[in-house]
């Protein structure tokens, strides 16, 4: 006994049984609408698509099948509205997908700006430190001189040096603000 | 009618059935109850010592329909959640059998009316075709395929859209 000979009736009910049950979907009867001949017959049973439309497109079909089916039935088989449903889902699907794409790459690119000004910063705090390192090193020295004016040296030295605090107009207060920078970096 | 009342009423008398290549079963008759067919020849008192002849149903299938009937006939009634599991892991154990063999219980359960294997052997016909290609298809149930190299690929043309589940619809964008 082989598949073949097992009436079209029992081929039937094992289809309206998984359509009913879920065990079969819209692609297991398109499978076997391409197996043979008898199978792509039985498969194609209106009832059959209709309980998959109503199973799958809940939402769409309660209109559909009360009111549109009976005055278009003939013109169109459920498999043909289904398949139709199916590709409307399908866009809707890859519009979405499309949406979340969209929006994951505007969250990159904003990621992205976000990177660059933190590392122009970076860059321009690097600069500050560095100025701010000179200017503490101009200062210690100024004030290295202006201990040393208090000892006792000789005429040339002295002048030098004092000709270097004279330079230095704000000591204190840059002292202090220098100070600040550096914590700050 | 008073035979038929008196026989219901004696659940222990055992029902013979014959199959088609001669072979002797015996069954309680609260199992034989469970196919309409037999149900309604022992109500009609055709049940007799000879037995009841099953013309379509072979030995084989019809040695596993008896183990069935007679397993869901003495747990029919008051189960308890255990005993309707234990009777669900029976069912999936019993049809665990090959192709052949499933669309002999199909058959042989259909004619005798035995809803429940009936149901049983359908449900797991569909669970095999369930997630198959149509070549799969072919392989499992023994399907030649009849169509023309022509017919075939139109065919194909005509049910691609259950299969590109991945590929974007370009063209309906």
């Amino acid at each position: 006994m082989s598949a073949s000979d097992l009436p079209d009736e029992l081929w039937a009910r094992v289809l309206e049984l998984g359509a009913a049950s879920s065990a079969l979907g819209f692609r297991d009867l398109c499978a076997l609408a391409i197996a043979c001949r008898r199978l792509r017959r039985l498969s194609l049973h209106p009832s059959l698509w209709s309980s998959l439309l109503s199973r799958d497109f809940p939402s769409q079909s309660q209109p559909s099948s009360s009111s549109a089916s009976s005055s278009s039935q003939q013109q169109l088989h459920p498999k043909s509205i289904y398949k139709t449903k199916f590709e409307r889902h399908k866009v809707r699907m890859a519009e979405a997908r499309r949406r979340v794409v969209f929006e994951a790459e505007g969250r990159v690119l904003a990621c992205w700006r976000r990177l660059a000004q933190l590392e122009e910063s970076l860059q321009a705090e690097g600069e500050k430190m560095k100025a701010a390192a000179q200017e503490l090193d101009n200062l210690e020295r100024v004030r290295s001189a202006s201990v040393a004016l208090n000892v006792w040296q000789p005429q040339v030295v002295r002048g030098r040096q004092k000709q270097l605090v004279q330079q230095c107009t704000v000591p204190v207060d840059s002292r202090l603000n220098d100070l600040k920078m550096e914590l700050k970096v | 009618m008073a035979a038929a009342t008196d026989d219901a009423g004696d659940s222990n008398e055992m029902i013979r059935v014959v199959s088609s290549d001669g072979e002797h079963f015996e069954m309680p008759e609260a199992a034989a109850n469970l196919s309409l067919v037999l149900r309604h020849m022992i109500e009609d008192d055709c049940a007799d010592a000879a037995g009841i002849p099953l013309a379509v149903v072979a030995a084989k299938p019809l040695a596993k329909i008896v183990d069935y009937c007679t397993k869901h006939a003495a747990k029919s009634s008051g189960l308890t959640i255990e005993e309707a599991e234990e009777l669900k892991r029976f069912d999936a154990e019993f049809i665990e059998v090959d192709t052949d063999m499933l669309y002999d219980l199909l058959v042989a359960a259909d004619f005798m009316g035995v809803e429940g294997l009936s149901k049983l052997a359908v449900q797991r016909t569909a669970d095999l075709i369930k997630g198959k290609t149509p070549e799969q298809n072919r392989e499992t149930f023994g399907i030649v395929n009849d169509f023309t190299p022509e017919e075939e690929e139109e065919i194909c043309k005509e049910n691609e859209w259950a299969f590109q589940i991945t590929k974007p619809p370009s063209r309906l964008c």
